[in-house]
């Protein structure tokens, strides 16, 4: 089952090499990790997904928390939660297609050339919006991972 | 002021009176500093040796009223092979959670990332077996690096901290601040259990008809030995050790787990309450979790992910282990049980080995350390009892050459303890060197090579695997040396056993100095 956990970390060098180390050495699954520096300039927040069974979540919960670096651990539930994802896609093909494929799907053209169509997807889930692009040559994508905060006044600490 | 000396200051502030270490040039700065210090200095003979002596060190310093040192052990190596050489170390103090600040010298800072000569990355490389890592960039942090690295290896679940300090940085010069207190926001280890979960605890004792301590390694880490004591003596609560948490009583069941004493693990089995303390439950104590099925299970330790990973308890609480025992008792009658349910089966030795050991408890101070290394020497080991002993072994990695180094560090915090290094003669050779450093520092080693010309565990677990053909990989015989002719190459006093004659051992134990027997079996 796909989970998110937000994590609150010391914006030190190496912390990511220990985080992304704890996952593999101990077998936890990561689909996808985004980090960045918080309001804070001293933090970074992360957002891992993960697929894991209950109990293996709750090991990656108290896993993380021990980690030194790590001020703030919170899993975020799909319910209580707003999520986005940002996708770059370079597309061959009819522009005039592409550009209506992104009309209906709500994607963005960002660059474009006679070539090639360069477009910006954000959604909380973009894979059914990625599908719509099937139909085309995609030269390369991008994706940054999922980013998510609490809904409402709920804040991390 | 320069780096290496703000360095060594910093060190003494801490408490550190011994360090254990191998010098080379990307850490000679320090040296140097240290030379100029009050804090001792032993050479061993492979880095390695320098951590496990670090790890002895650390385990009967955290003794409270045995000595008053700092309880945890300190080591210093060079850069690269040198740092490389203390890994294995290293991750026997993560393993055994042992307190130990590692300190490493580094290549120039502008020359890390250029492969450069006896370059490692050995934060990088130390990553999975270290509580935490620092490499030193700025000389005015050492201060509070070293002080955030001593209350880290020490506080909560004890384990390594490795420091990595380029040799430039070390011959910097700085203007130190030494800090009077540690704010470490991302660190604040529970050291109190929560007092609804202790009162569950006590409830579930309470209606047990036969409740069973597992005792573990944290029951020393927490220098909870004295109220585990009381603690049973009052209740009449029987208990059962792992590997690491030999000693925690004196009238104990014994070990349970595939190495385990019969009655120990009867009594697991037998038991309907269990309260494992300070203990992992690990796949060699507990090798079959479906045993636990229908117990009510209290778990107690330190670290909140050590609950619900390898046993699933009902009580699980979070709590340093002599806290949880006094906040517990608060809770029960002054007598739960007037007699134990299970009490402990005196056994005759079965084997000459064994009788041998027997004799050597019998005619050994009930307070000695017995420092064992790995293999079935350090089974038969663990089987030796002492009243106020202690066993120190390589519980989780199960590191070779482990019992020298440790027991030189034993005995360097504890002169006057009697401390027995029992090795067989696969991990005495990978250590002996350290018979180099026993002569250099007059060290009273008592030292017993158990010495079957084989890899005897090895052997023993591929025959029951279905191998039985591994004699090529496991005879020492064609190599082994004469160990006494060794020992006294030394200059150490040794002498050669083939009948188990326990004479040997009056020897051996009168003797002032060091002294090795050559146990052949």
């Amino acid at each position: 089952m796909k989970r998110i956990y937000s994590v609150l970390v010391e914006n030190r060098s190496g912390v990511l090499s220990r985080i992304a180390g704890l996952f593999s050495r101990r077998g936890f699954n990561i689909e996808s990790l985004a980090v960045g520096v918080t309001e804070t300039s001293d933090l970074s927040r992360m957002t891992i997904v993960t697929d894991a069974d209950e109990r293996t979540f709750e090991q990656i919960r108290k896993q993380l928390s021990k980690m030194i670096d790590t001020v703030r651990v919170k899993a975020l539930s799909p319910d209580e939660s707003v999520s986005r994802e940002l996708v770059l896609m370079k597309l061959r093909g009819k522009n005039e297609s592409i550009a209506a494929v992104c009309e209906k799907t709500g994607a963005k053209i960002i660059e474009e050339t006679d070539d090639t169509v360069t477009v910006e997807i954000t959604a909380s889930d973009v894979s059914e919006i990625l599908t719509a692009f099937d139909e085309f040559e995609i030269v390369e994508t991008v994706r940054t991972g999922v980013i998510s905060l609490q809904k409402g006044n709920s804040s991390i600490i | 002021m320069l780096a290496s000396i703000a360095l060594l200051k910093a060190l003494e502030k801490e408490g550190v009176k011994d360090i254990f270490g191998y010098p080379g040039a990307a850490i000679n700065p320090f040296f140097a500093a240290l030379a100029e210090s009050d804090i001792r200095f032993t050479l061993v003979r492979a880095e390695i040796s320098a951590g496990f002596a670090a790890n002895g060190y650390a385990r009967v310093s955290g003794k409270v009223g045995v000595i008053s040192t700092n309880p945890v052990g300190v080591c210093a190596v060079t850069s690269g092979a040198g740092a490389l050489g203390l890994l294995p170390a290293i991750a026997c103090a993560y393993a055994d959670s042992i307190p130990i600040v590692a300190i490493t010298g580094q290549v120039k800072t502008a020359e890390v990332g250029s492969d450069a000569f006896q370059e490692a990355d050995i934060t990088g490389a130390a990553e999975p077996f270290v509580k935490y890592s620092y490499l030193i960039k700025n000389p005015n942090d050492i201060p509070r690096i070293i002080r955030e690295a001593f209350y880290l290896a020490s506080a909560g679940r004890q384990g390594p901290v490795l420091i990595d300090i380029p040799v430039d940085v070390q011959e910097a010069e700085c203007a130190p601040d030494f800090p009077e207190t540690i704010s470490l926001r991302s660190y604040n280890p529970t050291r109190e259990g929560n007092v609804f979960q202790i009162k569950k605890a006590a409830d579930v004792l309470s209606a047990s008809k036969r409740p069973l301590i597992v005792a573990g390694g944290g029951i020393h880490s927490s220098n909870a030995v004295s109220s585990l004591r009381n603690f049973t003596a009052s209740h009449n609560i029987p208990v059962v050790t792992t590997m690491m948490g030999l000693g925690s009583v004196s009238d104990s069941l014994g070990m349970i787990g595939i190495h385990g004493d019969p009655t120990a693990n009867k009594a697991l089995l037998d038991s309907d309450a269990l309260i494992f303390i300070g203990a992992r439950a690990g796949e060699r104590s507990i090798p079959d979790p479906s045993v636990l099925r229908g117990k009510e299970i209290i778990h107690v330790d330190i670290d909140p992910a050590e609950l619900g990973k390898n046993i699933i308890p009902r009580v699980p609480i979070v709590s340093d282990c002599g806290d949880f025992l006094e906040k517990i008792s608060g809770k029960l009658p002054d007598k739960l049980f007037d007699t134990p349910w299970a009490s402990p089966v005196k056994t005759a030795p079965e084997t000459p080995l064994d009788r041998y050991f027997n004799t050597l408890s019998e005619l050994t101070p009930p307070d000695t350390v017995i420092a064992s290394d790995v293999g079935n020497n350090q089974i038969k080991a663990s089987k030796i009892r002492l009243a106020d002993g202690r066993f120190l072994t390589s519980g989780g990695m199960g590191s070779m050459g482990y019992a020298l180094g440790a027991s030189i560090g034993a005995m360097t915090a504890c002169r006057g303890r009697n401390i027995v290094c029992i090795a067989g003669d696969g991990g005495f050779q990978m250590s002996f060197a350290e018979l180099a450093t026993i002569k250099t520092y007059s060290l009273p080693a008592k030292i017993i090579v158990v010495n079957d010309s084989s890899l005897g565990m090895v052997k023993d677990a591929a025959v029951s695997m279905g191998i039985p053909t591994l004699g090529f990989a496991t005879d020492l015989s064609p190599g082994n040396p004469d160990f006494t002719a060794l020992a006294k190459s030394y200059g150490i006093k040794a002498e050669t056993v083939t009948d188990f004659n326990t004479d040997s051992l009056k020897r051996m134990l009168q003797s002032n100095s060091a002294y090795l027997i050559n146990l052949v079996i």
